[in-house]
């Protein structure tokens, strides 16, 4: 264990690990109680599209996915405030758009060296000290927002239309912590991939309200939950030698499942 | 916003004039001419799809008007401290939130703080006065979801309170609750009104039990069909406009004889 983590890529995945269990304990709560589930989806296979921009003009993946996610979230509201249709078809039309758009870019780079799958399915060796300092820099920030604005927050996810006339700046509030959604599933995406990172939005959320049925309790147990799963699974999937985020998605979605009917058996 | 110059002893909180309300070239409101005075109850009547909510919306300034004005008394600071107090419809908010009472009226509180503020004691003081003059203080702990829909009606009904507001708007407060939690409800309303002198604008399409409780009531179908007190028995054409011909109203007034305030259910057709 102690030789593993004087390994300098894998520190850094375990560092990155314990600041995305908080980050998405916290986010995941406001994402299902406003059963925005699917904007996680959206969110991420959006980034695909970025992915392939970076590759086709030689830039940072990182900035163009985090470029293209960001103007991603706001179209997708705009297509669904405009087009008059839901949040959900917004975003079903969006992401498979900009998936296809992702394939066709790449296509067109001729003979690219490039990990694509790691992008995919998450990737722990492409994890740079650039990366973690761009997650610290996200925690700081949301930290900020949290401590000083979870209440209206918390108020706005509850009720959006009392929260603006008594006051919140609702529409501020939302899309700032859109921009930060779409910045930690960018940061997240090397670790985890594109195409795995929504079941982190939802399910440490989904753990907590098994176990809690107060705001803190949920929030508290997904914390708890995301630490077992992004850390442990990291650890796991390096014994078993399986894609960490793979590892990760299935061992957590195994243990809601099993929490799951061990409380319902348990109710009866 | 624009503010009123009361003079007079009566203060009228909110004069709305010829407002006009268009969704994309339908005509939703028309000519709507209204005020709210403080210590006074109006309720707005009428049909589904009859205006009801987008005109107490306009007034919230939640959609703009196509034409037309909205006035406040100058003690509605709008969307700032001191402001309106608002209960949506029951299905605009999630009724299994997890959050407890006391987490449900301290949002409220929370909104009107700066936001590098925490609450101190004389919030949490507004907190339990709201949540005792709704009667709702000894469930301050509970878990939101399990109560009744007439104990969260009061619950939201705090919250409102918790910005010190002058004006309460409540959208079809009465929908889904049975007639006893109907009646302590009204009778909280008219609480409010007495003792805090609170002006309160409700959206209701229970036209018959409403009128013993409230001052004015408009009649409302695009345009205003009627615009007075309630006792001086709402003419019958007006409500044949608004909500129709074939329609019998169980309605209280003046010729009643068995009610408390010996008034009967009289029957207009």
């Amino acid at each position: 264990m102690i030789t593993l983590l004087n390994l300098n890529f894998f520190r850094n995945a375990v560092l990155i690990s314990f600041i995305l269990s908080i980050l998405f304990g916290i986010f995941s709560f406001f994402i299902v109680s406003r059963k925005m589930a699917f904007l996680g989806v959206g969110i991420s296979h959006t980034a695909f599209g970025g992915v392939a921009l970076g590759i086709l003009f030689n830039l940072n993946p990182f900035f163009t996915a985090l470029v293209f996610c960001l103007f991603s979230a706001i179209i997708i509201g705009k297509v669904s405030k405009y087009g008059k249709i839901s949040l959900n078809t917004s975003i079903g039309i969006y992401f498979s758009f900009a998936m296809a758009l992702g394939a066709v870019l790449i296509k067109l780079k001729q003979n690219y060296n490039f990990d694509l799958t790691g992008y995919l399915f998450g990737n722990i060796l492409g994890i740079r000290s650039f990366d973690i300092w761009t997650a610290l820099g996200l925690l700081m920030i949301f930290l900020f927002l949290i401590l000083f604005f979870f209440n209206r927050i918390l108020f706005l996810t509850f009720d959006e239309e009392v929260a603006t006339i008594s006051g919140v700046s609702v529409g501020l509030l939302d899309t700032i912590m859109l921009f930060l959604l779409a910045a930690i599933i960018v940061v997240s995406m090397k670790m985890v991939g594109i195409i795995l990172v929504s079941a982190l939005v939802v399910l440490p959320a989904s753990f907590g309200s098994l176990l809690s049925s107060n705001y803190r309790g949920i929030i508290w147990w997904g914390i708890v939950f995301n630490l077992f799963i992004i850390v442990g699974g990291l650890f796991l999937s390096y014994f078993l030698k399986t894609p960490p985020g793979a590892t990760m998605v299935t061992s957590g979605t195994l243990i809601y499942f099993i929490s799951m009917t061990v409380k319902s058996v348990m109710r009866r | 916003m624009k503010h009123l110059n009361n003079t007079d002893s009566e203060k009228i909180l909110v004069r709305v004039e010829d407002l006009w309300v268009k969704f994309n070239d339908h005509v939703v409101l028309k000519e709507i001419n209204l005020k709210l005075k403080s210590k006074e109850i109006l309720s707005i009547v009428g049909p589904n799809g009859g205006g009801k909510t987008t005109l107490i919306r306009a007034i919230l300034g939640l959609i703009k008007p196509y034409r037309g004005k909205i006035e406040f008394d100058q003690c509605i600071n709008y969307r700032k401290k001191g402001c309106i107090g608002y209960l949506p419809q029951r299905t605009q908010y999630d009724q299994n939130f997890p959050v407890n009472v006391e987490d449900v009226v301290s949002m409220s509180r929370y909104a009107q703080k700066g936001w590098w503020e925490k609450l101190n004691s004389e919030d949490k003081n507004i907190i339990f006065q709201a949540l005792e003059v709704v009667d709702m203080i000894d469930y301050r702990s509970e878990h939101f979801s399990n109560l009744s829909g007439g104990q969260k009606q009061r619950v939201l009904i705090a919250r409102a309170l918790a910005v010190k507001p002058e004006m309460l708007i409540l959208d079809e407060p009465s929908t889904g609750l049975d007639m006893v939690a109907q009646d302590n409800f009204y009778h909280l309303l008219v609480k409010l009104r007495d003792q805090i002198g609170l002006g309160i604008i409700m959206v209701s399409h229970d036209i018959g039990s409403v009128s013993l409780f409230i001052d004015r009531i408009a009649c409302l179908k695009v345009k205003i069909h009627y615009h007075g007190k309630p006792e001086n028995c709402i003419p019958s054409h007006a409500l044949e406009e608004v909500f129709g011909k074939n329609v019998n109203f169980l309605y209280h007034d003046k010729e009643c004889e068995t009610c408390k305030k010996n008034h009967d259910h009289f029957i207009k057709s």
